[in-house]
């Protein structure tokens, strides 16, 4: 039998509040003030890698999202630096504490400023943090290899540095690796060959904006100026959508084309126009913006298995009140190939100009996002 | 130095009639017009009391001898008796007393039972003769009392199976030299309507027994009228040095348990409070599945249902409940905790009776009866309807945003009973719990699932017998399955973990009395558990104990999955005597308990799909040595101490190559145990205990980067609890009965080696609890309840990070629980009304009204999003909860 140390969720309280009645239960769990989604002092919003996927000994341009109460911010004093250091079991964080350090034995420096490039480097980050193990010390048995998150994914942590006059912040940032498949049989491995792209970083297609009885209008992205004007207080829906991706994975390897099992390629091209032999061909990205499809072997079933990709929307405005911090579809949502989310946002009652930043997220790593400028004015 | 006395000689130097005017109360009067009578039979002594040679003559060495003039009632008991010729005041006063438990074939006048006035010589005499024979009977004591006042009642007879006691103006009464076994004892006496009970008497033991009889003394409608109710205290000579028992009837009256007899464990020192909705049961500062718990004889794996509301046994089984925080005796093992056993009520053959009750909570019912003298049963069934009251009373479907329990449990027993001192006991016990909520967010992330089903089974035997020369044989094999199945989902983050066991025990005890000092208990503890397992999801969900984290912090993004299966077997010969020195002043009781186990574990490394694993099998022998003293310095003040040392083999889920370590070894444990007890008056006890409790060897999550494959768990750990328990308690007497409990302590564990220690994550350094119950009389009974404990350890968050893949920010802890939740105090009442229908059928409505102060107990810390807020989640608010029970 297993006992739990604590409660997942703190329900017994208020459930045992709500035998007198639903009106009692707010007194349980106290509110917080504090949105995310509103921007009220400098604040990383993000760090897009690109290629969102790599292979070891490869270069990443990584590209951070500073912004502030009146804007975009400069961010020349950030120091990046890659971890070289697994996080032991027992840590909950994202990153091994060593690295949380401006220097340190664990740590690569990359470089300094709002945009920078990095190597992975050969050899090791596949063992350190992916399926293959460590090469064992001398007389020492096998180290573990490391977990894959859920979706199947081994990651590479750096971090940034951020000097601020209170202190150093630290945002962990990870790029997730091609490592290939391990555990599996042959069968599975040359299947999973010639259907697995590298991620792809999303994209929003388009952000709309609707009215309170009115046809929604397009927000055009990167504006010196803002093009469209709220009421103060006005009441507005947005709704965001990326790529409708194929069901199935985009390409298979030029070598595999003129296989037998060529038919799997049906749906190549789909999403970005393309034929499967020319994004081989030139070595470019072939993933889709939107919700991917990729094969996942099944921990538990041992199949290979195709899956979607969750995508998750961060909402940020330097006024106004968005409803919800986030949102996204799930897995299954994707499925089912919903493509658009939607959040409410009331417009601050002081008029002037707001800053609105969409960031899309995949749950393989990928990172995108648009700015936006709103005009409130009476 | 033995010291003895013998008899020289027993002389009737004179008989003469006794009047009927000079007759004891107790006693039958003579035939009405004896005016001239003859003895036509003289009194025959049958049973004799030994008088012990007063410890104050010893050092004069002096023979004495002590005429009595005894008066005996036609029933053959003593009913009075004066000192004729003096030897001095001990020598009287120890023959005074002897001869109160004489019993004697009654003398007859003119052919008629009667009562008469003899003379008596008892002879002194120390001496360092050859030690005599063990003693081959058992005295059996007491005292019977009004159970309102506490004032001992003079009169009332006392049967002993055939034989017969009058108490005596103190409403002590005496039977010596009692054949061992099981005995009918019986109370009546004028206006009172025969109750009666059953007591084990061993050989070479003293009883003392104290019976709290309810008595009327007003004339009250039938609804209202209380029947004659036996409450038998205390007959328990051998107790562990730190053990607190509760009686069901009082444990049912405790307010802020809604009458559930168990869950009076949660208010008993050592005991920590749990956290609302978690149930754990932390004992002196051991982890909770640290802590063992039996039914009778027969293992189960939790005590309470999920959320704690409610415990897994109906009340109407349970005789009492009895906590040993530590140190207890051989008997008992596998457990590095304390140690819960719930005494299960005796089946009567008096006739049918049954119970049904229902509160906000939940329902039950249970029923018992027999079938001829022999045959036996009772059973009982619960069931929760929380769920289907908060749809109703809701405004909206708080099942979605809370994990409302549902569970029921049910437990059968048949008894055949083929003669007195011998039964046949088989029985189940059964418990499912199942929690199931869905928590949806717009962020994909923030969606959240907990699904889990526990569920407990139960088949066992019990077969005990009391023989002739005063042992005792109990033998209970039983058989059962365990099932635990989670699954949880954090956004994308699975948490399953399925848990099937198959569990085999047999625990057979013999105890007697091989030498007249010594009570030896020996016998095997055997259980053999056999569990597959399957895990998948974050290596980190479930937490462990020490696992740095805040509430609500979604487990982190690295999964993994595994499925093995494990044997943990285990079978204990043990040992324990009980010898009684300084005239039972002193017991001293070593024992051991040798624990070879076998474990085995199918997976030793983690293994690709498709490639057969290797597993592992190792096997220990564990000796677990194990003594306890205990002192009656005066007739108030007992001394006590024990140590032992302590064993437990690895959770099954701990040995997977993945999560865990398959090369667990087992955790120990070392308890020292030192206190006293100062019996301020009869129902007021003071008990203050001492200890320290050191752990080795426990399994903690590898704390380097690249752990070993097969390594996820190392054995680094340590542990220590120490500390000292304060209990005041007044017995149930009268009207009255509660208790004071406070323990001070201190419980740490290392995460590692070289770590240091840092507070245990349910560590309380205080708990205090103050209850009591009152009988207002006319049916209404009151009761409250006052709780405070330290706040649990929490760690710090000295920083955070944001992760840029997650959208969130994480946490970085400072030092390791270093600050504290704070501190809960609460208080309970209960109010009670009793109304009675007939003879045997009652219904009892209460009231239990939890926190009353409506107090806002911080439960758990929370956060904002970037952890630069912190607030309080809030327990219980003033909750009342009303309920009914009626019993036929």
């Amino acid at each position: 039998m297993v006992t739990r140390n604590r409660p997942l969720f703190w329900g017994v309280p208020c459930a045992a509040l709500a035998v007198l009645g639903s009106s009692l239960t707010a007194g349980c769990k106290p509110d917080l003030v504090g949105r995310a989604s509103l921007i009220q002092e400098d604040t990383l919003l993000a760090v897009s890698a690109s290629p969102a996927e790599s292979e070891e000994n490869a270069d990443v341009t990584y590209t951070s999202l500073y912004v502030g109460p009146k804007g975009p911010v400069d961010a020349a004093s950030f120091d990046w630096a890659f971890c070289d250091e697994r996080k032991p079991l027992a840590v909950t964080g994202s990153i091994a504490p060593l690295c949380l350090v401006p220097r340190g034995k664990v740590l690569t420096p990359i470089g300094v400023g709002g945009t920078v490039t990095g190597h992975i480097a050969a050899d090791t980050p596949c063992k350190t943090f992916g399926p293959f193990a460590i090469d064992p010390v001398a007389g020492q048995p096998t180290p573990r290899p490391a977990d894959p998150d859920t979706t199947g994914g081994f990651y590479q942590p750096l971090r940034v540095r951020i000097p601020l006059a209170t202190g150093d912040s630290y945002t962990v940032v990870t790029t997730r690796l091609d490592c290939g498949l391990t555990n599996a049989t042959q069968e599975q491995s040359i299947a999973y060959a010639k259907s697995y792209l590298p991620n792809e970083n999303p994209k929003l297609d388009a952000l709309t904006l609707t009215r309170s009885g009115a046809h929604g209008e397009m927000v055009p992205p990167d504006e010196t100026t803002p093009s469209l004007t709220l009421k103060p207080g006005e009441h507005v829906d947005f709704d965001a959508s990326w790529a409708d991706c194929a069901a199935k994975t985009a390409c298979t390897p030029c070598d595999a084309q003129s296989g037998a099992d060529g038919g799997t390629n049906a749906d190549a091209g789909a999403h970005d126009g393309g034929a499967c032999s020319s994004t081989c061909a030139a070595g470019a990205p072939a993933g889709c913006t939107g919700s991917e499809s990729y094969p996942y072997l099944d921990p538990v079933s041992h199949e290979l298995v195709p899956r979607r990709e969750a995508i998750r929307v961060s909402w940020y405005a330097t006024d106004g009140d968005f409803d919800h911090d986030r949102t996204g579809r799930t897995e299954q949502e994707a499925e089912a190939k919903l493509h658009t989310t939607d959040n409410d946002w009331t417009a601050p009652n002081i008029a002037g100009v707001v800053h609105v930043w969409v960031v899309i997220r995949d749950d393989r790593g990928g990172v995108a996002w648009s700015s936006y400028l709103l005009n409130v004015a009476p | 130095m033995n010291l003895r006395f013998r008899i020289a000689a027993f002389v009737a130097a004179s008989l003469t009639t006794w009047s009927a005017a000079s007759a004891a109360p107790t006693g039958t009067a003579p035939p009405a017009g004896v005016t001239a009578s003859k003895v036509t039979k003289p009194p025959k002594l049958v049973h004799f009391v030994q008088a012990p040679y007063p410890e104050s003559e010893l050092a004069s060495g002096q023979k004495a001898s002590v005429v009595l003039e005894v008066e005996i009632g036609a029933d053959g008991n003593v009913a009075g008796a004066t000192v004729a010729q003096s030897a001095g005041p001990a020598f009287d006063a120890a023959a005074l007393a002897a001869v109160q438990g004489f019993v004697f074939e009654p003398a007859e006048i003119n052919g008629v039972a009667s009562p008469v006035r003899v003379q008596y010589r008892y002879d002194f005499s120390p001496t360092t003769a050859t030690p005599k024979a063990p003693k081959t009977t058992a005295d059996f004591t007491g005292v019977v009392r009004n159970r309102k006042t506490g004032a001992p009642l003079a009169g009332v007879i006392v049967g002993l199976d055939e034989r017969t006691a009058a108490t005596d103006a103190n409403g002590r009464f005496s039977f010596a030299d009692a054949t061992p076994g099981t005995h009918q004892v019986t109370l009546s006496g004028s206006g009172f309507t025969p109750v009666g009970t059953e007591e084990t008497l061993v050989a070479g033991h003293k009883y003392d027994a104290t019976y709290d009889v309810e008595e009327q003394t007003e004339q009250l409608p039938p609804e209202e009228r209380v029947d004659f109710e036996l409450v038998v205290v205390d007959t328990q000579l051998e107790k562990s040095v730190a053990s607190t028992t509760v009686s069901a009837e009082q444990g049912a009256r405790v307010a802020g348990t809604g009458g559930d007899v168990i869950k009076v464990v949660e208010n008993l020192p050592g005991v920590a409070r749990s956290s609302v909705g978690s149930g754990a049961l932390v004992v002196w500062g051991a982890a909770a599945t640290d802590t063992r718990i039996y039914v009778e004889d027969v293992h189960i794996p939790v005590l309470y249902h999920e959320g704690g509301y409610r415990s897994v046994i109906h009340s109407d089984l349970v005789k009492n409940v009895e906590l040993q925080p530590g140190g207890y005796g051989a008997p008992y093992g596998r457990g590095l905790g304390g140690l819960v056993t719930v005494g299960m009520k005796p089946l009567e053959a008096d006739g049918y009776h049954g119970s049904a009750s229902i509160d906000a909570i939940d329902a039950a019912a249970s029923v018992r009866g027999s079938i001829g003298d022999k045959v036996r049963f009772q059973a009982a069934v619960r069931r929760s309807h929380l769920d289907w009251v908060l749809q109703r009373v809701s405004n909206e479907d708080v099942g979605e945003f809370v994990p409302i329990p549902k569970y029921w449990d049910s437990q059968v027993r048949l008894a055949w009973v083929p003669r007195d001192g011998e039964s046949v006991e088989v029985g189940t016990l059964l418990s499912s719990d199942q929690i199931s909520q869905t928590l949806v967010g717009a962020d994909p992330n923030d969606t959240k699932v907990e699904n889990k089903t526990t569920n407990f089974q139960r088949v066992y035997a019990r077969y005990e017998r009391h023989l002739d020369d005063g042992s005792t044989i109990t033998a209970t094999p039983f058989f059962g399955f365990d099932h635990t199945a989670i699954s949880n989902q954090f956004g994308t983050i699975p948490a399953t973990l399925s848990e099937d066991a198959t569990l085999f025990g047999l625990r057979a005890v013999w105890t007697g009395n091989p030498v007249h000092f010594l009570l030896l208990s020996t016998g095997i503890d055997a259980e053999v558990q056999r569990t597959s397992l399957s895990r998948y999801g974050s290596v980190n969900e479930p937490p462990r104990e020490g696992d740095e984290r805040v509430f609500g912090q979604a487990p982190i993004n690295a999964v993994n999955q595994d499925t093995w299966q494990t044997t943990v077997a285990g079978l204990a010969p043990f040992v324990q005597g009980d010898i009684g020195l300084a005239d039972g002043k002193v017991h001293v009781v070593p024992g051991a308990r040798l624990e070879p186990s076998v474990v085995t574990t199918s997976r030793r490394l983690p293994t690709p799909p498709n490639i057969p694993s290797t597993g592992v099998a190792r096997e220990d022998t564990q000796v677990e040595p194990r003594l306890a003293v205990r002192w009656d310095a005066t007739s108030r003040v007992t001394l006590h101490g024990a140590l032992g040392i302590y064993h437990q083999e690895p959770l099954p889920e701990d040995l997977s190559a993945q999560f865990g370590n398959p090369l667990l070894q087992p955790s120990k444990a070392v308890h020292y145990v030192l206190g006293a007890a100062f019996h301020l008056s009869k129902p007021i006890t003071i008990e203050m205990t001492g200890f320290y409790a050191k752990q080795t060897g426990l399994a903690t999550r590898n704390q380097s980067p690249a752990p070993e494959a097969g390594l996820s768990l190392v054995q680094d750990g340590l542990g220590r609890a120490y500390g000292t328990q304060f209990l005041l308690r007044h017995e149930l007497v009268g009207k009255f009965f509660g208790w004071i409990s406070y323990s001070i302590l201190r419980s740490e564990r290392t995460d590692g080696a070289g770590t240091d220690y840092r507070p245990f994550d349910f560590d309380q350094t205080h708990v205090f609890t103050a209850l009591a119950s009152y009988d207002l009389g006319k049916g209404f009974e009151v009761g409250a309840r006052f709780r405070y404990s330290t706040g649990y350890p929490r760690t710090p968050v000295a920083s955070v990070t944001y992760d840029n893949a997650t959208d969130t920010y994480q946490p970085v802890f400072g030092a390791h629980n270093s600050i504290r939740i704070p501190a809960f105090y609460q208080g309970d009442v209960r109010l009670s009304k009793q109304f009675k229908f007939g003879e045997n059928t009652s219904l009892e409505v209460y009231l239990d009204v939890q926190n009353v102060t409506n107090h806002k107990n911080p439960e758990e810390i929370i956060y904002n999003n970037n952890y630069t807020q912190k607030a309080y989640i809030t327990g219980l608010p003033l909750l009342p909860v009303a309920g009914a029970k009626l019993v036929w």
